[in-house]
């Protein structure tokens, strides 16, 4: 029995600890595709290379030059994990637009909205299409990405993070993350695989445990006194 | 000149096996084939106290580690119970039979047959998905003598 409570133990982590990695950003990192891949080093989040705003360690990059327009403030206020840098709030870049709008039509409503970062304040075209992944793209913009994101009973864990993309007008267009069928395929096979171990240690276990009683009951245990059957 | 005995009603739950007297524990199969032409096999299979399956020749082997317990029928219960003894030597001709502590005269074969089922004892990778070191075999009881009437026919019964 412990060789099997062992591996079914085991089994159990390797599931639990391979659900609770974020996926996307694994497809993300081996790039390929137009959306959810990398685009050489222009990416800064959660790049291999630790530079990134989500994982990694911390640094201060210079900012990229921008033509975008600056408010006159100069607000250094922040809240939450608000981005330092433009893109920097994680998703994939895109080229264009057009990668996306081809692929999902044309939003629904388009907002621009003003992020303050430590830099200054960046012009967002939040582009909103009406599904689910319109609230984690805000939830993404505002930094604020909770533990719970990345754990499979979690409808953000399916989504991927936001695409964007550099507007000709300056302004960096954000859409939301898409399903990845991909993700939601590999869940399924690991919490099915864990049930199946789960269900075939059962299984065995209780008939195992009938063919003893049954043993037991009918015949005799090596150890029972004065026993009505020789056989065991 | 050992002595084994068989006592039970037929069925596999309440068999019990005697060997000199003393009831074993721990059988797994018994194999007797008698017949006057000469075959005389005689063969108990059972689990020792060291939990080591033993396969030994009746009459001829020493039964080591083998398990014995006290009398598990009392003498009501022995009442209902039908007992098949076997003295011999290990030959032929050195073999009484009795039925109920009666002699029995005009044997021409006793076969039996009784094996426990296999309970299966896994382990590893293979038992955790359902594979098994032992396929389960079904319980056998099969328990018959041939008598040679005076008119020469022969006369098969069920020992139990």
């Amino acid at each position: 029995m412990k060789p099997r409570r062992t591996l079914a133990v085991l089994a159990l982590v390797v599931a639990m600890f391979t659900m609770v990695l974020p996926l996307d950003s694994l497809a993300q990192r081996r790039g390929g595709g137009s959306f959810g891949g990398s685009r050489g080093g222009s990416r800064s989040f959660s790049s291999p290379r630790g530079g990134g705003s989500f994982g990694g360690s911390r640094r201060s990059a210079p900012s990229r030059p921008s033509t975008a327009p600056r408010s006159g403030s100069g607000s250094t206020s922040r809240y939450g994990n608000a981005p330092t840098q433009r893109n920097s709030f994680g998703g994939s870049r895109m080229g264009s637009s057009s990668d996306y709008t081809s692929r999902y039509g044309t939003p629904r409503a388009s907002t621009r909205q003003a992020v303050p970062g430590a830099t200054g304040t960046t012009n967002y075209t939040v582009n909103r299409y009406g599904g689910m992944g319109d609230g984690f793209m805000m939830g993404y913009m505002m930094g604020s990405i909770p533990w719970y994101w990345s754990m499979p009973f979690h409808p953000a864990y399916y989504y991927s993070r936001p695409y964007t993309a550099m507007n000709p007008d300056g302004t960096t267009a954000i859409y939301p993350g898409t399903f990845q069928w991909g993700t939601l395929f590999f869940t399924l096979l690991l919490i099915g695989g864990v049930l199946f171990i789960v269900y075939v240690w059962m299984k065995n276990r209780r008939r195992r445990r009938l063919g003893y009683t049954s043993g037991s009951s009918s015949y005799d245990d090596g150890n029972d006194v004065g026993a009505k059957s020789s056989f065991m | 000149m050992a002595e084994f005995s068989i006592e039970g009603n037929g069925r596999l739950e309440k068999t019990a096996i005697y060997y000199n007297g003393e009831q074993l524990d721990g059988v797994k199969e018994i194999f007797l084939n008698l017949d006057e032409n000469g075959a005389f096999d005689a063969i108990i299979m059972y689990m020792g106290t060291d939990d080591k399956p033993y396969t030994k020749n009746i009459f001829v082997d020493y039964l080591e580690n083998v398990r014995t317990e006290p009398p598990g029928f009392t003498d009501d219960e022995a009442r209902s119970l039908s007992l098949f003894t076997v003295i011999s030597e290990g030959d032929l001709a050195q073999t009484t039979i009795l039925r109920n502590n009666e002699e029995q005269f005009g044997v021409v074969s006793v076969y039996v047959h009784i094996k426990a089922p296999n309970v299966p004892q896994g382990g590893g990778l293979r038992a955790f998905f359902g594979g098994q070191k032992e396929i389960p075999d079904h319980p056998e009881f099969k328990a018959e003598i041939v008598y040679r009437e005076d008119n020469g026919d022969l006369t098969t019964e069920g020992l139990f």
